[in-house]
């Protein structure tokens, strides 16, 4: 039995050396799988979703990086052509019980309807769980996983980093861009950006 | 119902206050006041010379617990920003930075300032600037200045001076800012630095025999780009006898291609008892052993 274990031990202690054993997401890998609970109670577990593309979307609601992708209508936008084509857009709050953004199911849903925004669901993470997991660090930050449920974007909304509205119409947005590639059967061509935002309020 | 003067002047007042603190709404002034950050320019000279170069500062006040961005601001956050409204013939230079600060923010990291900072510019005049009452430089600016919440701004500063063909006066009171700064920003380091990357892993090789390692106490490295390094992750220093070895945990950015690495290397060096920071600009290129 020693031996055994110390075997195990080894291989473990080999596999985390080399950095597989890891919570660090990367492209091309599976993606995170993560158990979580919607703003209607429902849960969500990424598994669900294969098959389909799922969008992950952190977001925090007072967030003046996040106000200017929804003031302009922008996140919306986008939600609605991604779920028009089946793909899956889950919106998470990871927000600490009294951090700025931490919400409540119906406080949540409440800003939905505000913002006629259509996200599959929303999904509440106030341990941060899902957040640590994935290592979301801003507010917006996005991840595409592709049907297969590999991790095949991260990072930022897209290429103009600031709180001005009129940014929104110049930038290149990267999710955009990184689903019609998909679709296109090509591969992303900028699968990893800079995430850019308010941090997340772990 | 008629409202009353009362209750309209307040309406008024109220509607009035709530533009001006409308995000992207330039406040015009110098210096410019707002909820947690002051922002004045100032000139080390009192004079513009035709021809000559001088430092203009743009000093930023941060409210205590609050703080503002270096060029790469690290996890979350904007780095201040100047865009230059000037006369013509007027050039600026980029700002130049004093070394920054890690700000930990939880489980995330950013670089950037606390209490206040001055970020320099040097600004050159035209040689055929004709004699004039005054000349305006202005700066348009935006910043993010965070505590747990983050709160961007924007200011228009408009600095005046006096043309002179005289050998230019010395501003007192911003050649002291001038001169306290000098300490904080990165030189060009005299020595040979490679990086190599492994697994998760980014190692920076700083060629040198003057590391001492009793006198060494810190060595924090900050990368001019997103992606490089995980900003948070703490930052290994040994010393070899080739020199300085930093070992870092790598970013999020594909780095196959990478033919340099830019950055600034602060290091904390305790001498006759006494703690002393210098700052070294860093250009790393790939280590060919690797």
């Amino acid at each position: 039995m020693q031996r055994l274990q110390l075997y195990v031990t080894t291989i473990l202690c080999s596999l985390a050396f080399a950095g597989i054993i890891e919570a660090v997401p990367k492209i091309g890998q599976p993606a995170p799988d993560f158990t979580a609970v919607d703003s209607d109670g429902v849960a969500h577990a990424l598994g669900d979703y294969r098959g389909k593309m799922v969008i992950l979307e952190w977001t925090n609601h007072q967030c003046p990086f996040v106000g200017k992708h929804y003031g302009t209508g922008n996140m919306q936008a986008l939600q609605q052509h991604a779920t028009d084509t089946d793909v899956t857009w889950l919106s998470v709050i990871s927000s600490a019980p009294g951090e700025q953004g931490y919400v409540s199911d119906a406080e949540a849903n409440a800003l939905t309807a505000k913002h006629n925004a259509s996200p599959t669901a929303v999904l509440l993470d106030p341990q941060g769980v899902v957040g640590r997991l994935y290592d979301a660090r801003t507010t917006p930050h996005m991840y595409i996983i592709d049907a297969a449920g590999t991790l095949v974007y991260m990072g930022g909304i897209d290429d103009k980093p600031s709180t001005q509205y009129a940014d929104v119409k110049t930038a290149t947005n990267y999710v955009r861009v990184a689903l019609d590639e998909i679709r296109s059967g090509k591969p992303v061509s900028m699968p990893v950006t800079r995430p850019y935002g308010c941090s997340v309020k772990y | 119902m008629a409202w009353t003067w009362r209750q309209t002047c307040t309406i008024m007042a109220l509607a009035v206050t709530l533009v001006a603190l409308a995000p992207g709404k330039p406040l015009l002034a110098n210096p410019v006041t707002t909820a947690h950050v002051q922002a004045e320019l100032g000139s080390a000279v009192t004079t513009i010379q035709p021809g000559a170069s001088f430092w203009v500062v743009l000093h930023l006040r941060m409210q205590e617990g609050w703080h503002t961005y270096w060029q790469n601001p690290g996890d979350a956050g904007l780095a201040t920003t100047i865009r230059w409204v000037l006369p013509d013939g007027f050039t600026a230079g980029d700002i130049v930075w004093p070394y920054p600060q890690r700000l930990p923010v939880g489980p995330l990291m950013n670089y950037g300032y606390e209490g206040e900072v001055a970020l320099l510019t040097q600004m050159t005049a035209p040689a055929d600037l004709p004699p004039r009452q005054l000349v305006t430089l202005q700066a348009k600016m935006t910043w993010v200045v965070c505590a747990d919440l983050c709160v961007p701004g924007a200011a228009t500063l408009d600095l005046q001076l006096p043309v002179s063909t005289a050998q230019p006066q010395e501003d007192a009171r911003w050649r002291a800012v001038l001169a306290q700064t000098q300490s904080a920003l990165p030189q060009p380091a005299p020595w040979q630095v490679v990086f190599s990357t492994e697994q998760d892993r980014l190692t920076l090789l700083v060629a040198g025999s003057d590391f001492v390692t009793t006198r060494l106490a810190e060595a924090t490295f900050f990368p001019l780009a997103y992606g490089i390094i995980d900003h948070a992750a703490p930052q290994q220093v040994q010393i070899t006898p080739q020199g300085l070895r930093l070992t870092l945990r790598r970013g999020t950015f594909d780095m196959t291609s990478l033919t340099r690495i830019d950055g600034v290397l602060v290091l904390q060096e305790t001498r006759d008892g006494a703690s002393h920071v210098q700052a070294f600009t860093i250009s790393a290129v790939p280590d060919r052993a690797s």
